[in-house]
């Protein structure tokens, strides 16, 4: 395993520019999360050689591995599509990997065996690939690309063609395999920031083709560095400016829905510590087991808020706790 | 619901299925009666008689061998553009490869008549050779010969195998080559070992399809043969059958090809449904070429495939206008097209405005009728859950080649009076239904069992009965298939040869006949002009048909 760092590279499209410099430190679990066609997947192929770097750099620990054949960056790869070969068993598709690294056949079949394990799918070497299930596909792809123990591991989007219920059940299952391969370094892309948030080291969130940020999990979600991040990285009300201040250095506030309190009757909060709103609207109440989150109309603007009772009275007054308020002047946070 | 469905579909059959039995079924009984049965008994003796001539062994070994190597050679052409077509986004692709589906609406005569116009020894190649090496013998000596079916095969059939490959490899997804590349495998192990295993189905499909229609190719062999030693079942037949006149010989030959046809056809069928591609990849796998090489590779397969698809084309048009006769001198000239439309007297194109006329009312009506026929068929398989068998059978008319229809059609004629209503034109045109039948109905068939069911369900629960969902509904959606499956069976009636010859006996003249006639009295100048028009028409129509195929994909 090794550093994966990505120095001012750029590939230009008539109609898209990617233009990023990240890193992802060895050992980490990386995930690499934006909206579609902000080049998300673009990073994994340009790391994998699978498109041609046009300007900058990709350094694999000490080795640049910009011009360096496919074949020779060590780097391992889930696909979206899983990207078996079903003329192949299950046994043979992990074996074609170690076919290119001189091994004994008594070492690749221990090898095998420690992947399937790895996998949890021992007994599966003769099955054929057409009739496993999306989540054994998805558990083979992933003991194929570590078979040859790579440098870096690239996952692209290997849950999405999957249910609900299989997604929480495996992402849970590819960290802890992240985990007991040694903490590979891994760079996982994928459009759900829920997933992002819950399995990943660090996240980089890429707009237009762009890093808008680069931060742990907490960091991105209680201090995110620009508008977007916010609003991408989860539950939030941007409200503008104006309907509160004068004040020039900032456009738009932004909160998310835990530092919204609801009040039918008297407050008895501090009115110092909170930004009051009167006379809000409740739009809906979505109930989430051990909470509601309400959306509320203030002056036909949309705010969202969590709440432990699902609020009674059709007008409601609005709390916010001041100091979990982000202030953000064209779209940059500011302090 | 289900059980009126069945009703409907069923009774909308019965008429088609009927008909079908008249024109394809009867023949064959025919045919199959005459080589089986004599003074009414059951006897295996003609046939058997048939396969004990070394004679008729050696034409049966040299029909596999021609249709094998044809196979092969269209493929080994193919293969390579495929993998450019499939694999890179240059200009020119998409046109290049319209054109390419331009060999499924090119009547066979027209091909040999480009051969002879531009392989020949006074042909196109030839003269310009003579000229820069400044000799009077011609170079290449092609024509009549082993080499000239080969070429005129693979000229015919590798735009089929280019078409039917590129289109599978081309919907691939990359990831599983990229998987390979990743792992450290080259090149070439990822293509032996990832690539061809999915690719290799559509090959041999392919290969399979253009060996059936080499087996039973006809009017090529009769004309670019030229020879006893380069005789065909098929040309075999026509000769038993039209020259020595003996139709027991004749039936019993046909046996083997309508055996041999049968097996291709079914191993055809079982491994295009057995190997139907289950990748829906739906990120391109084209990309700008990179590399000089590859840009040169490409450029130098489009300027092949032009050279080798479009010389004997425009060579048919040049010609049309160029005189080589001693009496007329030699120069350009509009003479032919004056004499075909009756501006200057001639005996040689005298019929060719009749003909033009004969094969445009012969092609609207067979196209009608088998239209017709393959839309009942295709709507009531579509609807059975097992509809294979019944698919199969509405398919049979493909494994019995059009000259041996044809002497089942010449064994029925014996049956009926000279002055009879179906001598002539009419046996033509349910000749040519039978033939365009199987292709009408695998140009419908898919669309209608793509199309979505709820669709009709939807309609059923609005109170729309089951007649009037599937006229309001069901039809209207596949309108564009159903103009494009009677312009492709417009165009093939329109080239039709082999039948027409078998059957025609100076009564009928078509536009393929006429050229056939023509080139027989090495009228070149006439032919092409004859050439020419069929070339337009083939065109207008495969254009429309293009246009079509668009639409309905939008």
């Amino acid at each position: 395993m090794s550093e994966v760092r990505l120095e001012n590279v750029i590939v230009e499209y008539p109609d898209f520019k990617l233009d990023v410099s990240f890193c992802a430190k060895e050992g980490e679990f990386v995930s690499v999360i934006g909206p579609s066609g902000s080049g998300k997947s673009t990073i994994l192929s340009l790391i994998a050689g699978l498109i041609p770097v046009q300007k900058g750099n990709i350094i694999l620990g000490e080795r640049d591995i910009t011009k360096e054949k496919i074949q020779k960056r060590h780097v391992g790869i889930v696909f979206q599509d899983y990207a078996l070969f079903e003329n192949m068993n299950v046994a043979r598709n992990i074996l074609y990997a170690l076919k290119f690294h001189k091994m004994s056949r008594k070492e690749r079949k221990e090898t095998l065996s420690l992947l399937l394990s790895l996998v949890d799918l021992e007994g599966f070497e003769k099955r054929k690939i057409a009739t496993l299930s999306g989540g054994q596909c998805q558990r083979v792809a992933l003991a194929r690309a570590l078979a040859t123990s790579p440098e870096v591991l690239l996952l692209d989007e290997p849950l999405s063609a999957l249910d609900a219920s299989l997604r929480r059940h495996l992402k849970n299952e590819i960290r802890r395999i992240h985990d007991h391969a040694g903490g590979m370094t891994t760079i996982y892309v994928t459009h759900d920031i829920e997933e992002a948030m819950s399995i990943s080291d660090r996240i980089v969130i890429i707009k237009d083709g762009k890093v808008e940020m680069n931060a742990k999990p907490e960091e991105i979600y209680h201090n995110p560095a620009t508008l977007f991040t916010a609003t991408f990285s989860g539950d939030g009300t941007a409200l503008p400016a104006s309907l509160f201040s004068d004040n020039s250095n900032f456009d738009t506030i932004f909160f998310r829905p835990e530092a919204v309190r609801l009040n039918e009757g008297q407050f008895h909060g501090d009115f110092e510590m909170h930004l009051c709103l009167d006379y809000c609207s409740v739009l809906s109440a979505e109930y989430l087991g051990s909470k509601y989150l309400v959306r509320l109309d203030f002056r036909g603007h949309e705010i969202k808020a969590e709440t432990f009772e699902r609020p009674s009275s059709k007008y409601v007054s609005v709390y916010i706790r001041k100091p979990m308020i982000i202030f953000f002047k064209d779209g940059k946070r500011v302090d | 619901m289900k059980e009126k469905r069945f009703d409907y579909y069923t009774a909308i059959s019965i008429l088609p299925l009927l008909i079908l039995i008249l024109v394809f079924f009867l023949p064959l009984y025919q045919n199959l009666r005459m080589a089986f049965i004599e003074e009414g008994s059951f006897t295996i003796e003609r046939v058997e008689e048939c396969f004990q001539s070394a004679y008729n062994r050696q034409i049966l070994l040299f029909t596999l061998k021609q249709a094998a190597l044809s196979s092969l050679f269209s493929i080994l052409f193919a293969l390579p553009g495929a993998y450019l077509f499939s694999n890179y986004r240059f200009t020119l692709r998409k046109l290049i490869l319209s054109i390419s589906n331009l060999c499924f609406f090119l009547p066979s005569i027209l091909v040999v008549l480009g051969f002879v116009i531009f392989y020949g020894n006074s042909g196109v190649l030839n003269t310009l050779l003579m000229k820069m090496m400044k000799t009077s013998e011609p170079p290449l000596k092609i024509l009549y010969s082993f080499k000239a079916i080969i070429l005129a095969h693979v000229f015919l059939n590798f735009p089929i195998a280019l078409s039917l490959i590129t289109d599978t490899w081309s919907h691939l997804s990359q990831n599983q080559e990229n998987a390979s590349l990743s792992m450290g495998a080259s090149g070439l192990g990822t293509f032996i070992r990832v690539t061809l295993p999915r690719i290799l189905p559509v090959i041999l499909s392919a290969a399979l399809l253009i060996f059936l229609f080499c087996f039973t190719s006809f009017s090529i062999i009769l004309v670019l043969g030229g020879g006893p030693q380069f005789t065909t079942i098929e040309v075999e037949i026509y000769r038993l059958n039209n020259i020595v006149l003996d139709q027991e010989k004749a039936a019993a030959l046909s046996v083997y090809s309508f055996t041999m046809n049968l097996i291709c056809l079914t191993i055809y069928l079982l491994f295009s449904s057995l190997f139907k591609n289950k990748e829906k990849n739906r990120i391109s796998r084209l990309r700008r070429p990179t590399s000089r090489l590859t840009y040169l590779a490409i450029s130098l397969y489009i300027l092949l495939m032009l050279i080798f698809f479009f010389s004997p084309l425009v060579s048919i048009v040049w010609r049309s206008f160029y005189s080589t006769s001693q009496r007329y001198g030699t120069g350009y000239t509009t003479r032919a097209y004056r004499e075909l439309f009756g501006l200057e007297s001639s005996i040689a194109l005298a019929n060719t405005l009749d003909a033009i006329m004969n094969s445009i009312q012969i092609a609207i009506l067979s196209a009608c009728v088998s239209t017709i026929i393959s839309l009942c068929l295709a709507l009531w398989i579509s609807k059975r859950r097992k509809g294979g068998i019944f698919e199969l059978l509405s398919m049979l008319p493909m494994a019995i080649s059009s000259v041996t229809l044809g002497l089942g059609y010449s064994i029925l004629r014996a049956n009926i009076s000279e002055d009879s209503i179906l001598s002539g034109p009419v046996l033509v045109i349910l000749a040519h239904t039978v033939i365009i039948l199987p292709f009408c109905l695998r140009t419908l068939l898919p669309v209608l069992r793509s199309q979505n069911e709820n669709k009709l369900n939807a309609a059923y629960t609005m109170g729309y009965g089951v007649m009037k969902a599937s006229f309001d509904i069901e039809i209207p959606t596949i309108k564009s298939s159903i103009i494009r499956a009677f312009i492709f069976a417009f165009a093939l009636s329109m080239g039709e040869v082999n039948a027409t010859l078998t059957l025609a006996r100076g009564k009928v003249s078509t536009l393929p006949l006429q050229i056939y006639r023509l080139i027989n009295s090495y009228n070149y100048q006439s032919a092409c002009a004859v050439g020419t028009i069929l070339i337009t028409i083939t065109f207008i129509v495969f254009l429309l048909c293009e246009y079509l195929f668009r639409e309905g994909e939008r």
